[in-house]
């Protein structure tokens, strides 16, 4: 079953509530037909009766109305009663209209309309016998109308009311006859579905009573064992209401503690070694810390030496500007030294130009001289030939060209002898030729040379502004180096400074130390009583 | 150039001491007794030899060669001598003559020597290619001995004889009549 224990209560109560609701307008409907009884009774019976009562009350009136007209002897005092009765007539009248109109019963009306007869008789006879009588003033005709023939026709009127009021009084009777009758139904109505709400609600409370009682009595138990500090149990839950989820939960509630109470175990015993740990650390800090005081000492004094060392370079930093400085003039003499080489070296290079230019004129003018030997040649050829001819010739001619064969051996020996001229010419010319060669190959060697020694001095030029340039650039580099020499001094002053302070915090450090045992000792403790504690649980 | 001086000076000298030493290296002038010769030297690689004067017409110097193909390899070719053309013959080939060493100077100075001979014989005229005619001697007809025996040359049948310094007599009438050309002119 999975209703929840609410919609269970609300459904018993609702059973007991609607037994209530049941007997309640049980009463109200007999109540409300009593009041209905007692309303038409009133208004019945009543109301009915009063207006009985005034027709009587009228009637009476009329009585004595009419005796004091007749009893009157001023005519005035007859013309005033004359007035009240009129008025009375009217009044009746009018009662009776309003009889008919709230009367229902038809045995009633009946009744009414036998007074309405029996009191128009009664008019007539005062109006007709009477009134005229006393008018006339015949007392005595009068007295006798109203003894005999009046009061005849008044009794009829009295009847006739007297009928109407017993009627009435019937009437009432009935309706009480009948209020008492409702009475006792209602009376019973009510006490049978009171009797039938009050066995439900005990059923109802008996069987959510049992159902919770059991489950609270298990939950009970369980709780009590937990409490105890026995969590190894777990509870039998059934059904999926309130209480069985107070019983899962219960159940979750358990095994989370199991689970935390192991997990503290383990936390304890993992803190208690921790603790141990911390304990050796402090320890260990305590004693590095003692090296560290030691090792600020060390430092503040090579920061010392750092500092005596940093103020010796500025010094030194300066002379070397100093020497910088001197470098950089003899660099700018040097460069002025190349560039004058330079001139010199442009002006060489223009002789040796010229030189080179006087050799090839030179060469040119031999070579004509070789073309002029080769004519000189070619024509002591020509004369040598000549000269054979002429001896061929001359021997032909026997005794005769004896002489002529003379002049052409002179002519070939003139022809020979040129030809060798001609041939050392050539060979002097050749060498000529060879040593303007070599002039002209030297000169231009030379002239490479002069512009190699032009290159290799403009290098230099550029070499030795280079390293006048690099030596500024040192001396300002130096000149760096000396300011932030000055500036490590500074710095280092500022480094012992701050030694001063580490050693301050070292030794507040050893301070903490000690104080972090002690309370390292009192961790310990209390991991041990945690783990006392929880060595209660049974898990 | 005042460097060579002293080696003008020097050629100078030698010259003079050339001059002398041909001087005295002249043959001493001996009367002439008998029939004389002349003689017009040619010069064929290291070989020498003499034409008779007689049939030698003019020597000339070798400028240029017209090749004659299909003759033979010994004729050099056709040469203008002022309007007339002769058969140029190369007489060292012809004489199947060793060539000259082929050293550079050597070519050179046969190439300025080289000189064509117009020799006439039999009504025939033509040009001998020589490397060089260096001059024209008289011999005694009796100093011509007969030619060298061992000598295995063609040009043996041309010779008629050889003088006391060495010197082989072309025969020109025989060279001309030689069958060889003659053949060929056929």
């Amino acid at each position: 079953m999975t209703i929840g224990i609410r919609l269970q209560l609300l459904l018993a109560f609702g059973v007991i509530l609607v037994c209530t609701i049941a007997v309640g307008a049980t009463g109200v409907i007999q109540a409300n037909q009593l009041n209905a009884h007692m309303t038409e009774m009133y208004d019945d019976e009543v109301i009915g009766t009063g207006q009985i009562a005034a027709l009587t009350e009228s009637v009476m009136l009329m009585e004595d109305a009419v005796a004091d007209h007749v009893l009157a002897s001023e005519a005035a005092r007859k013309a005033e009663v004359d007035a009240t009765m009129a008025a009375l007539d009217r009044a009746v009248d009018t009662t009776v209209e309003a009889i008919r109109k709230g009367e229902l019963h038809q045995a009633r009306l009946e009744l009414v309309e036998e007074f309405v007869k029996a009191w128009v008789a009664y008019k007539q006879v005062r109006d007709t016998l009477v009134l005229p009588a006393s008018r006339a003033g015949k007392s005595e005709d009068a007295h006798r109308y109203v003894g005999v023939d009046l009061d005849q026709r008044l009794t009829r009127v009295q009847q006739s009311l007297g009928g109407m009021i017993k009627t009435k009084a019937d009437s009432a009777r009935d309706i009480k006859s009948e209020n008492e009758a409702i009475f006792g139904r209602a009376w019973q109505l009510i006490v049978l579905i009171a009797a039938a709400a009050i066995i439900a609600g005990i059923i109802v409370a008996q069987w959510m009573a049992q159902r919770i009682q059991r489950s609270l009595t298990a939950y009970g138990q369980f709780a009590g064992q937990v409490a105890g500090g026995d969590l190894t149990g777990s509870l039998a839950v059934h059904g999926h209401d309130e209480l069985g989820r107070l019983g899962g939960h219960l159940n979750t509630m358990s095994s989370s503690l199991r689970e935390l109470t192991g997990q503290v175990r383990d936390g304890v015993h993992g803190m208690s070694s921790a603790s141990a740990e911390i304990l050796a650390t402090v320890s260990e800090h305590t004693a590095s810390a003692n090296e560290q005081s030691a090792a600020v000492n060390q430092v503040t004094a090579t920061v010392n030496e750092v500092r005596a060392a940093a103020e010796q370079t500025a010094q030194k930093a300066g002379d070397v500007v100093g020497l910088a400085q001197a470098s950089v003039r003899v660099g700018q003499e040097g460069t002025e030294s190349v560039e004058a080489m330079l001139a010199g070296m442009a002006e060489i290079r223009a002789k040796v130009e010229a030189i080179a230019g006087d050799v090839l004129a030179l060469s040119a003018q031999s070579q004509q001289i070789g073309e002029i030997i080769a004519v000189v040649n070619d024509i002591a050829d020509q004369s040598n030939l000549l000269a054979l001819n002429a001896a061929i010739e001359a021997a032909k001619a026997g005794e005769q060209g004896k002489g002529f064969a003379v002049v052409a051996a002179e002519v070939r020996n003139l022809a020979t002898q040129s030809k060798g001229a001609t041939g050392k010419v050539r060979g002097i010319l050749g060498e000529i030729q060879k040593a303007t060669n070599a002039a002209v190959l030297a000169t231009e060697q030379g002239s490479q040379k002069v512009e190699q020694g032009m290159g290799l001095a403009q290098r230099a030029g550029g070499v030795i502004g280079e390293l006048a340039e690099t030596i500024r650039a040192a001396a300002q580099a130096v000149q760096q180096i000396a300011a932030s020499a000055k500036q490590q001094s500074t710095a280092m002053d500022q480094i012992a400074a701050a030694m001063r302070d580490v050693n301050q915090a070292t030794v507040q450090f050893v301070a903490g130390a000690r104080q972090s045992q002690t309370a390292a000792e009192g961790l310990n403790g209390l991991a041990r009583q945690l783990q006392s504690l929880t060595e209660r649980y049974k898990v | 150039m005042i460097a060579h001086e002293p080696n003008i000076r020097s050629e100078a000298e030698q010259r003079i001491l050339e001059e002398r030493a041909r001087r005295l290296a002249q043959p001493p002038e001996t009367p002439v007794t008998g029939e004389t010769m002349d003689l017009v030297v040619l010069v064929l690689g290291a070989e020498r030899y003499g034409v008779n004067v007689r049939s030698v017409q003019e020597v000339l110097p070798f400028d240029e060669v017209t090749p004659l193909p299909g003759a033979p390899s010994f004729w050099a070719g056709l040469v203008n001598l002022r309007g007339h053309l002769y058969p140029l013959l190369d007489l060292g080939r012809f004489l199947d003559l060793p060539a000259r060493p082929p050293t550079e100077k050597a070519n050179e100075t046969a190439r300025v020597a080289r000189k064509v001979v117009l020799v006439a014989a039999h009504g025939l005229e033509i040009g001998l290619l020589v490397d060089d005619v260096p001059a024209v001697r008289q011999v005694l007809r009796s100093e011509i001995g007969a030619p060298l025996v061992e000598s295995a040359n063609p040009a043996r049948a041309l010779t008629t004889g050889v003088t006391s310094d060495l010197l082989a007599v072309l025969n020109i009438e025989a060279l001309l009549a030689d069958a060889r050309l003659t053949v060929q002119e056929t």
